[in-house]
């Protein structure tokens, strides 16, 4: 007990004092704030610059219902064609839109434009929707039919969660409560994906840098290998752990201060979230930052986070014992035993890949499935936490997780005792399977 | 009393026996050779003496008792090829090991300071191991092998790689160490270092013991009875039937009799002849020579 936590002791010092730990944990948060600061600027910038466009409409088609949209401002003008044109380039005007008189053809309508700056696609397809809605307004004017009755055809439907609605009271909320949820439900798989890798890959470098260079026979001759290994994990995890807190911790201020200093409200926050275009228009007005942080404060953190830290955990363990069993089987050419890698590559991946389709459907048979298997269930049980799964669902997958990591971590340890003292010997899957039962 | 006692050892692997039925008793306070060529099976015995690996069946006793836990703590092992973290501190890298081996940090420094002091290199207490040359970090894991005073001192191959001043430097540690009561066993292919450091010795080859004992008594028993005689210039042998003469040039002759006593007689006869003799001395076998002899036999 007491070797092993000399082990776990150093494996957690010599990474933690190291530089490019120090670095790595310091530096992402604040790249994190970069970013917003960055995004927030972007937005701010793109949104700043109003826009004239002069309009020539010469059969009067749209009335006079282009007048401004966001960014952009309308100016009709009576001059012909020709001396539109001059205005347009004479004056600061950005954008020349010619609506012909013979321009509408029934549903279909063909104008032309021209731009000092060139525009892009969206800027386009802005002009093309505002020019549609001054046609169909124009056209009710004129077919002299009451607005109100026009207006009594559209029906916007709006359809809630009944049990939602029950609980909070409050309508409009749920969708935005299943938005954040599947966006917990991500970033929380992804960082779980992240964890296996970057922590499993620290594991398994190590154990092959003891190969390698020999240490390893002189650490084994005082300590069993099991015990080598097990504090190996035990002291990479704890590193993982703490950075994790680090960034828990830091990322939250860091984004507050800069939030402070930039003076950004809600609203660019919303700009910046309406690249998101499968989100409705209605919704974007939901999707201030102050409602956002509401709804997350309303999840249900006291089961996520433990729940989240366990899967951390079960997941860091699971994987980095086999880490830790390859590392121990390769040789010191790390390209000729690639193929050992698959074991791990093949179910991180389709877990990774299983991550949207259950958030798409966070109870159904799929997300059941893969939250219960214990290869998967470290990256998928926290992407389904956001939306309230059965308790028996998570207690039984954590169960099923331990068990494995119990499992896992003695047949490792077997495979690890073999290949850590093999050398020369190129190792297949095969050879592998069979240290088990030395 | 013996230090180290294996009984009818025998690990096998996948394809091979790597130890083969081994048996050998090793006395407390004497360097003990461990010889055979590579691939004979010497990595795998130390590990099963060092309790890397376990035998599949046989007894192997230390100080009497069966390995266990502890055992470690008693051992002292150097392998062949060995290594350090190269990022962690010549200090911090001493005290570590020494903690595997069950001390503490207090009495990991206090022997740390008094080894790096005895050799001479307290400056690299704060460097780092990557900074020190291969034959330095060689010093340093002597160091860590003795640092925990064990009873059974296990070195392989100790002085590969080392040049000849660091070679003397170790050399002298070991025969200090074992003046003061620890046992060593040197394990090498080289034969003929084995000669002059160590008192007893296994010889074992394909996983088997080939020869045991003491190094004086296994060249006493295997000597064929040669003698080198030297004459000076201008004298001539008295030819003789009971010995075999065989002429090296520059009045050297290498004689072999059926007994010494053939030799003998043979020399009193030459001397009583008037022949005037330089030099006259036994040859005995190297060891090199015992075990190619031995191999050969087989």
């Amino acid at each position: 007990m007491n070797k092993l936590w000399t082990i776990t002791a150093r494996e957690y010092m010599v990474r933690v004092k190291s530089k490019s730990f120090i670095l790595a944990t310091l530096l992402t948060p604040l790249a994190f704030g970069a970013f917003f600061v960055f995004s927030a600027l972007i937005g701010y910038y793109s949104g700043d610059k109003e826009k004239t466009a002069l309009v020539l409409d010469e059969g009067k088609l749209t009335g006079s219902y282009l007048s401004e949209d966001g960014n952009l401002s309308y100016v009709y003008t009576d001059l012909d064609a020709k001396k539109a044109r001059e205005e347009y380039e004479l004056n600061e005007y950005d954008v020349f839109i010619q609506i012909p008189s013979n321009a509408a053809n029934g549903n279909k309508a063909q104008a032309t434009y021209l731009s000092k700056e060139k525009m892009g696609i969206n800027g386009i397809d802005d002009i093309e929707e505002d020019i549609e809605e001054a046609f169909r307004l124009q056209r009710i004017e004129t077919s002299q039919v009451d607005q109100d009755i026009i207006s009594s055809f559209d029906v916007k439907v709006n359809i809630e969660n009944a049990d939602f609605l029950a609980s909070k009271g409050k309508s409009n909320e749920s969708k935005l409560n299943t938005l954040v949820g599947s966006g917990i439900g991500f970033i929380m798989g992804f960082l779980m994906y992240m964890v296996i890798f970057i922590y499993g890959g620290m594991v398994m470098r190590s154990v092959m840098e003891e190969k390698i260079n020999r240490i390893v026979e002189v650490i084994i001759s005082s300590v069993k290998p099991f015990k080598l290994m097990l504090g190996k994990i035990l002291g990479v995890g704890a590193v993982g752990l703490s950075q994790l807190l680090v960034w828990i911790i830091l990322t939250p201020i860091i984004l507050l201060v800069v939030s402070y200093f930039m003076g950004i409200d809600s609203s660019q926050f919303s700009s910046m979230s309406d690249v998101n275009a499968a989100i409705p228009q209605e919704q974007l007005n939901e999707l201030s930052l102050s409602n956002i942080i509401m709804e997350l404060g309303r999840m249900n953190w006291v089961l996520i986070i433990p729940v989240f830290i366990i899967c951390f955990l079960g997941g860091f363990f699971i994987y980095s014992s086999m880490f830790a069993a390859i590392g121990a089987a390769m040789g010191d050419d790390m390209g000729e035993s690639q193929s050992l890698m698959i074991p791990i590559i093949i179910p991180v991946i389709i877990a990774f890949s299983l991550i949207m389709p259950i958030i798409d459907n966070p109870n159904g048979n799929l997300a059941i499935f893969g939250s219960m298997f214990p290869l998967f269930s470290p990256i998928l049980l926290p992407a389904r936490l956001a939306f309230d799964p059965p308790l028996w669902q998570v207690g039984l997958s954590i169960l099923l997780m331990i068990g494995t990591v119990v499992g896992m971590i003695w047949m490792t340890g077997k495979i690890y005792r073999v290949g850590i003292l093999l050398y020369g010997k190129k190792t297949s899957l095969k050879e592998l399977a069979k240290w088990l039962f030395y | 009393m013996n230090v180290l006692s294996l009984s009818n050892v025998v690990k096998d692997y996948k394809n091979h026996r790597a130890v083969d039925n081994v048996s050998f008793d090793m006395k407390k306070g004497k360097i003990f050779g461990l010889l055979g060529p590579n691939g004979a099976g010497k990595t795998s015995l130390i590990r099963i003496i060092t309790s890397i690996t376990a035998a599949d069946s046989g007894s192997v006793l230390l100080d009497g008792n069966p390995i266990n836990k502890r055992t470690p703590e008693h051992i002292g092992y150097m392998p062949e090829e060995r290594g350090l973290y190269k990022k962690m501190k010549v200090g911090e890298h001493l005290i570590y090991l020494a903690e595997l081996k069950g001390m503490t940090v207090k009495e990991a420094k206090n022997k740390i300071n008094y080894w790096l002091d005895r050799l001479d290199i307290e400056a690299w207490y704060n460097k780092k191991v990557q900074e020190l040359s291969k034959g330095m970090q060689q010093k340093i894991q002597f160091i860590a092998t003795v640092l925990h005073e064990p009873s059974l001192i296990i070195l392989d191959e100790p002085f590969s790689g080392l040049d000849p001043v660091n070679t003397n430097i170790i050399k002298e540690e070991i025969a200090r160490l074992n003046a003061e009561g620890a046992s060593i066993i040197f394990s090498t292919h080289r034969m003929e270092s084995v000669e002059e450091i160590c008192e007893d010795l296994v010889l074992i080859n394909k996983g088997k013991v080939q020869l045991t004992g003491n190094v004086d008594d296994i060249k006493e028993n295997f000597k064929e009875n040669k003698y080198h005689l030297e004459l000076h210039n201008g004298s001539s042998l008295i030819e003789n039937q009971a010995v075999s003469i065989q002429n090296m040039g520059n009045s050297s002759f290498e004689l072999m009799g059926e007994t010494d006593d053939h030799v003998f007689d043979f020399l009193k006869t030459q001397i009583n002849g008037g022949v005037r003799i330089k030099a006259f001395q036994e040859i005995l076998p190297s060891i090199n020579d015992i075990f190619i002899k031995l191999v050969q036999n087989n």
